[in-house]
């Protein structure tokens, strides 16, 4: 029976479950914020998030990942680390989770004043000022997959942006719950002594 | 003009340094202010002509039921919807971790519907363990004062009014212990709500919420008190009613929350010291600006006398602030008011003369009696976070070093390698997700601790810069050092928001988390800050302030101190 959850609430349990997988607090913020972008435009986000985590957690954490993680790679785009100059592509044989890629695409569309293109197996996408532009396909799959990354000259794309609305997500308990044991990696057990004297509020509060 | 003209016009006045008003010390004597987010939104809902009426009343004969307020503004409505409980008093308890309340509400946006009620009824008294939807702004809950709600219900049903006394020593007759919104619980994110314009300061949904709240309390005795005996029950004195604030209990969770907002920090210190800043720069000031100042001073002793504490250090401050203001007031009858720049030398004095929680009421003060120059400033408050979120990672190395240089000096005066600078470490509970502050050096979990301590993280990124060249961009060193993203975000941010960090140590073993509490309660609103240990507090809310028939009044703004007569 799926539910709702708020962006804000998106934002942080993805950002949690990162963290919880292994990555760096820096690092799980900006997937937080790219997990909200996608969901703004109604794009899978919990089962690429899903299909990222679990390869970092069955490889002992982000740095051995089988096929390249799109938050790290997405951030080299973005950084400017690795430069794509527009009339130029290259091709990532084996990209984890590509949705994730595309909020980082749209960073460096825009801090380059390019048109950054990404397209893999029926879905094909460009990224023009803050925008996205293009076709997704439902399927989601677990495997990694061959991303062909372009970047052109800024143009406004032919057909039209996809809308950026959505104001909640909707996700299945079984997913939600998936993430929510990756996040609480990132909390601490409790034990007498914490329950007791790390929060305050005292043993009676009546007054 | 001549040199000599030049020379009589004194240099403006400045904002006061982030290194001399964001420690830990200065922020843990922070007084409300007309900025305050309480202020603003009762002065939106005069300004706008909105009305809080009772809609709902189902309670049964002990008060337990539902009930409905509607705030109707000139495009929008909004309803705190109500459920009273019976709650055994064993179970009764502040901490996020209890999961029964006397009393538990929600936001609504707009007006519920018999279905809304329904589904609210099911999951709001849950609180956490429940969901609401979007329609829901705010999911908040109350526990009784013993002392004060039994007294008031006893004294109304025999057809006489509370004791004052009792009443001053507590200051309400319910308190939240949370107030959640954006997003929590499924709730409304504020994205989905903050264009509105009675959104655009911060917190206006729950102040609010907290706002009707108190209303409800009232209306909540009376009807208990008319139940038990409606022969003879009376009505609450409106002097009294107006006396009662909602309380509060406010826990560790809100200090994490500055240090993880750096651009929201930024902009209310900004507020406020703009605020005190533009006063300080007025060159003159009227007799009748000197008469409302010295009113506004009698009234502030008044207030500090109604402010009770058993906390010792409290209690000693409060003492002291108490003096200061004697000390203030008789300066003023002796030298009364410069002639040139009078509230800049006032506020001089006070910084030279008084103790740092009486300077700081006094910049409170000063910026009180200046709706004109001030009010504008609510406007600045609105941050946009999302934009300053991507790092520039093509600038050079040298630029990061150079807001190190300027920012971040501060984080070199602590030495980590000393136990008792590192010695706590905060973190989330899995137990409700409550926010707790550990023992470094005694408990578990440490390597799971929140990346909040920034003067240590800078300090790690400092020794991680060095060797590396200047004219390197800053992506080359993030590529490098991922583990840095985190930490160089906040620097870069630093550039266009001077005020972003708190500039002290906050995993010190001396460090007191109620000093970051304070901060924020003041910027709502509250009152009568009341320390129950080093992390956390009781306050009080909208004490003072008009009820809610009486928001139109030509003093419904003016209720920051209490009055000087029985009003």
């Amino acid at each position: 029976m799926s539910f709702s959850v708020s962006l804000n609430e998106t934002e942080f349990m993805v950002r949690k479950a990162f963290r919880g997988a292994g990555y760096h607090w820096g690092e799980a913020e900006e997937a937080g914020k790219a997990a909200v972008w996608l969901a703004r435009r109604g794009l899978p986000v919990l089962a690429p998030v899903l299909a990222l985590l679990r390869n970092a957690a069955a490889q002992e954490g982000p740095n051995n990942t089988t096929g390249a993680c799109p938050v790290r790679t997405g951030l080299m785009l973005a950084d400017g680390a690795m430069r794509l100059p527009a009339g130029e592509s290259t091709v990532i044989p084996a990209l984890r989770a590509p949705q994730l890629l595309l909020p980082f695409l749209a960073d460096c569309a825009a801090i380059n004043s390019l048109n950054m293109s990404a397209q893999w197996t029926g879905n094909d996408f460009i990224l023009h000022g803050g925008d996205l532009h293009g076709e997704a396909s439902d399927a989601a799959g677990e495997e990694p997959v061959r991303v062909v990354i372009a970047a052109a000259p800024a143009a406004r794309p032919a057909a039209a942006p996809m809308a950026a609305g959505r104001r909640s997500l909707t996700v299945e308990p079984d997913q939600w719950d998936a993430l929510g044991r990756f996040a609480a990696e990132t909390y601490v057990p409790a034990s007498t002594r914490s329950r007791l004297a790390g929060a305050g509020a005292g043993v009676t509060d009546n007054d | 003009m001549t040199s000599t003209a030049r020379e009589t016009s004194p240099s403006p006045v400045a904002l006061r340094s982030p290194d001399s008003v964001a420690s830990l010390a200065v922020m843990g004597a922070s007084h409300p202010h007309r900025l305050s987010f309480m202020r603003i939104l009762l002065r939106r809902l005069r300004r706008e002509g909105w009305t809080i009426s009772r809609t709902v009343w189902d309670l049964d004969d002990e008060g337990y039921g539902t009930a409905v307020y509607t705030a109707k503004g000139p495009e929008r409505s909004y309803s705190l919807v109500a459920f009273s409980h019976y709650l055994d008093p064993a179970l009764r308890s502040d901490r996020v971790i209890a999961t029964a309340w006397d009393a538990t509400f929600t936001l609504f946006d707009g007006v519920p519907s018999a279905d809304d009620l329904a589904r609210l009824r099911a999951n709001v008294p849950l609180q956490e363990a429940g969901r609401v939807s979007e329609k829901e702004l705010s999911v908040s809950r109350t526990n009784r004062s013993v002392r004060v709600f039994d007294h008031v219900v006893d004294r109304l049903a025999s057809g006489v009014q509370p004791d004052k006394a009792l009443i001053a020593e507590v200051g309400y007759l319910m308190r939240t212990t949370a107030v959640y919104g954006s997003g929590k619980l499924g709730a409304a994110d504020y994205d989905a709500i903050g264009d509105r314009p009675e959104f655009h300061a911060p917190y206006q949904g729950e102040m609010l919420s907290v706002y009707m709240t108190r209303q409800f309390n009232i209306d909540l005795v009376e009807h208990i008190a008319a139940r038990r005996a409606p022969a003879t029950a009376v009505k609450l004195d409106p002097a009294i009613a107006r006396s009662f604030g909602v309380g509060n209990s406010t826990g560790l969770g809100m200090a994490p929350y500055l240090v993880n907002h750096p651009g929201l920090l930024n902009a209310w210190y900004t507020v406020r010291e703009t605020a005190l800043m533009r006063v300080r720069n007025l060159a003159s000031a009227s007799p009748q600006d000197e008469a409302a100042f010295r009113s506004l001073v009698a009234r502030a002793i008044r207030g500090v006398a109604d402010w009770r504490t058993d906390d010792a250090v409290q209690l000693g401050r409060i003492a002291t602030l108490g003096e200061d203001l004697h000390r203030l007031a008789a300066h003023l009858a002796t030298a009364g008011l410069a002639a040139v720049r009078p509230w800049d030398a006032i506020y001089l004095w006070a910084d030279a003369e008084l103790s740092l929680e009486a300077r700081e009421l006094v910049a409170s003060l000063l910026i009180e009696g200046h709706a004109a120059i001030v009010d504008d400033l609510e406007a600045l408050y609105r941050t946009d976070e999302r934009s300053r979120f991507r790092i520039d990672a093509s600038r050079p190395l040298a630029d990061l070093a150079a807001l190190l240089d300027g920012n971040y000096q501060w984080t070199e005066r602590f030495d980590f390698s000393d136990r008792a600078q590192s010695a706590r470490f905060w973190y989330t509970s899995e137990e409700k997700l409550e926010p707790r502050l550990g023992e470094r050096f005694e408990e578990e979990g440490a390597e799971r601790e929140q990346p909040i301590a920034v003067a240590r993280d800078v300090q790690a990124l400092r020794k991680d810069l060095r060797g590396w060249s200047t004219g390197e961009p800053v992506a080359a060193f993030l590529m490098k050092h991922p583990e840095h993203r985190h930490t160089v975000r906040r620097v870069m941010l630093s550039e266009t928001a001077p005020y972003a960090e708190i500039r002290d140590n906050i995993i010190s073993a001396a460090m007191r988390p109620i000093d970051i509490l304070r901060f924020k309660l003041a910027f709502f609103g509250a009152t009568r800050f009341d320390p129950r240990s080093d992390r956390w507090l009781r306050i009080t809310m909208f004490q003072h302030a008009p009820l809610i028939g009486e928001i139109a009044s030509p003093e419904a703004d003016d209720w920051f101190l209490p009055p000087l007569d029985g009003r």
